[in-house]
């Protein structure tokens, strides 16, 4: 299996000079001019277990040396420091269509990426027929893929890969190409791996995914492996992470012109059992929201609507009009308005409200909106399921009633 | 369910030696050179025939009959093309090979696998190139009815050496433009000079006495001059003046593979 001791991994930024040249020919030099360089460090006294079977994600923000921790477990980088033991039977898939050759057909690509990937020619030609119909390209396989789609190449390349027979197979955000449908379908053929018993590790942005498929994840932060444990728990130290590194990224921001809208937003507060500066619910209890808005002229019939979101799904949004509470006011007067949402259907983590001012009831588009004009996270209480949002359910074991055959009722 | 889905993946887990995909993925690309190159173009494969014979008609022109370059009292188009054929296999060779790994930066930065691969295929597309240029050659030794002896069968050996040295100039040259892309710069230079010093489209006799034996430093020298003995003259091939090329060929080896080796782990972060 793959073991990382203590790995470090340099690259050299710099352009090509007369002193890289003189340090790649005269050893001697090397030494001396160690510290001229311009060293950036890629990975930093890394170590990881992968184990065998189990399906492990690396989280982590653009540049923080995922991709690199890929290349060195399947070993096709060697770390500048430490170890890093590869099994034999390691396949990265990155870059997907990569070695495809423009002028060359379908057909003729299939082969030549099959052999770049180490995929023996028998086993290629058995399978030509399910990669077509995989990658839903039957009208287009003898055609050059310079014609393609860069959707259907790398629905080609995808699935060129999946005929793989890997023992560990490394993915380098590979699995976010295609439409919905095709995304689907990668998945599915992944999890089939997973349960042929094919060791995983992933690099992903998805949340839901990575919580779906692995088992065990590993935040990289700055070429440092900062946390390591259950998905769900890395992903919200990774969340924590942006929002301390990128404090701006977090706060509201203001679209549209609040000059020519008719309510000033003054206030949004959320009401918790948990009054913090951002309440901490567990997942059953009640929210309120109360907006406070000042008319900034003479307003009938305007609207207020709420948007709660997390990252940038938008997983509930409502207006005020929508329950028949149209905002009519004078100049310069106060309105304040509650939102109250009973139970919060979400699951853990942390979400984020937009506030926006509507000018009537059949407004399109809002005249002003604050995104991130509150922040709240929900806590786990048990084991629920997984997903972006909690639906109350329950599980009951019925007992099946012996039911006569057909014809005799 | 889990546990027969494994059985049955590890049934038809094929058994591809490292070796058996190496020379399965080198076939694959120089297919893929070779069929690709002439995609696009209207004559296609003519090229092959047609890029050597403008080349010697250029040569004939501007050396046989403007300069009288001498070619041994044989008839010159003769003489230079069989020149032309060879010179193709190793400037094209050693070319393709120099800018083999580093002309597929995005393959070598983003999948693994065996990259000398790369350098060998660009030289086997060249002497595919090489063999379809030949094909005229045997129409004009028919025309010139010079008989073909069993000396021809010397081309073999001879053959083996030019590749051996033009595989581990290219390894070389191939892993170092992955670090300094001044290397492809200077190999075009290079090919240029090492043309006008090498009995290409001339004959030895043209070198003045006194520089002969620094000319003859040059190891594609006596390559050059014994595929013309065997193929044109009929004459023995001399073993003595290939010894220098063959121990030239084989030392350069012996330094390209493991300075390749030893590169290729870097190609990676470099290219």
């Amino acid at each position: 299996m793959i073991r990382a001791e203590g790995a470090w991994k340099r690259f050299r930024l710099r352009r090509r000079s007369l002193r890289d040249l003189a340090q790649d020919l005269l050893p001697g030099a090397r030494r001396g001019m160690e510290n001229l360089r311009l060293p950036f460090w890629a990975l930093r006294d890394v170590s990881i277990d992968v184990e065998p079977g189990a399906a492990h994600a690396v989280v982590g923000e653009n540049g923080s040396g995922k991709s690199t921790l890929l290349k060195l477990m399947s070993g096709m980088m060697r770390p500048t420091r430490g170890t890093v033991t590869v099994a034999d039977g390691a396949v990265l898939l990155s870059h997907l269509g990569s070695g495809f050759h423009p002028e060359l057909s379908g057909r003729e690509n299939v082969f030549l990426q099959g052999a770049i990937l180490g995929i023996p020619k028998q086993r290629l030609s058995a399978k030509l027929d399910e990669i077509v119909s995989f990658a839903e390209v039957e009208r287009f396989i003898d055609v050059p893929v310079k014609f393609y789609s860069s959707g259907m190449a790398v629905r080609l390349a995808f699935a060129i890969a999946a005929c793989l027979d890997p023992e560990i197979l490394l993915i380098d955000e590979a699995l976010a190409v295609g439409d919905t449908a095709f995304r689907d379908r990668c998945l599915e053929r992944i999890l089939e791996f997973r349960a042929a018993g094919v060791t995983m590790v992933i690099v992903s942005h998805d949340r839901y995914l990575v919580e779906q498929l692995c088992d065990r994840a590993w935040l990289l932060h700055r070429g440092e492996m900062v946390e390591s444990g259950d998905p769900a728990s890395v992903f919200n130290a990774y969340e924590r992470v942006v929002k301390r590194d990128h404090p701006d990224r977090a706060n509201p921001t203001i679209e549209g012109d609040p000059g020519r809208s008719p309510l000033a937003i003054e206030s949004v507060t959320l009401l918790g059992h948990d009054g913090h500066v951002e309440p901490i619910l567990d997942v059953d209890q009640p929210l309120t929201v109360r907006i406070a808005a000042r008319a900034t002229r003479d307003v009938r019939g305007a609207a207020v609507g709420v948007q709660i979101a997390r990252d940038w799904h938008v997983l509930h949004g409502t207006r005020s009009t929508r329950q028949g509470v149209e905002i009519s006011a004078e100049r310069g007067q106060l309105v304040t308005l509650d939102l109250e949402y009973e139970k919060l259907g979400l699951s853990s983590g942390g979400y984020s409200l937009h506030v926006s001012v509507l000018e009537h009831r059949l407004a399109h588009d809002p005249i002003l909106r604050i995104k991130r004009a509150a922040r709240l996270r929900v806590t786990h209480s048990e084991s629920e399921g997984v997903g972006l949002v909690r639906l109350p359910h329950t599980w009951r074991e019925c007992r099946v009633r012996v039911q006569p055959g057909p014809g005799r009722s | 369910m889990a546990a027969t889905a494994v059985q049955h993946l590890g049934e038809q887990r094929p058994v591809a030696s490292p070796a058996a995909r190496f020379l399965y993925l080198w076939s694959q690309i120089v297919t893929r050179d070779l069929k690709a190159r002439y995609k696009q173009t209207v004559l296609g494969g003519l090229w092959g025939l047609g890029r050597p014979l403008l080349e010697l008609g250029v040569y004939a022109i501007v050396f046989g009959t403007v300069l009288g370059a001498p070619s041994d009292g044989l008839p010159y188009p003769l003489f230079a093309y069989a020149g032309v054929v060879v010179w193709t296999f190793v400037a094209r060779g050693l070319l393709g090979a120099t800018h083999s790994v580093s002309g597929h930066a995005g393959l070598v930065s983003s999948v693994p696998f065996p990259k000398a691969t790369l350098p060998l295929a660009a030289i086997s597309a060249a002497l595919v190139d090489a063999a379809v240029a030949a094909l005229p050659l045997g129409v004009a030794l028919a025309y010139y009815r010079v008989p073909l002896t069993a000396h021809v069968l010397w081309l073999v050996p001879i053959g083996c050496i030019l590749v051996l040295l033009v595989t581990g100039i290219g390894l070389i040259a191939s892993a170092l433009n992955v670090f300094y892309r001044d290397v492809g710069h200077l190999a075009e230079l290079v090919m240029r000079v090492w043309l006008l010093l090498t009995p290409v489209v001339y004959a030895t006799s043209a070198v003045p006495e006194r520089y002969r034996s620094l000319y003859a430093l040059n190891p594609l020298v006596s390559v050059f001059e014994n595929v013309r003995g065997v193929l044109i003259e009929g004459a023995v091939v001399d073993w003595p003046s290939l010894a220098y090329p063959a121990a030239v060929s084989v030392g350069v080896l012996l330094v390209a593979i493991p300075l390749f080796r030893r590169m290729q782990p870097y190609f990676a972060e470099s290219v």
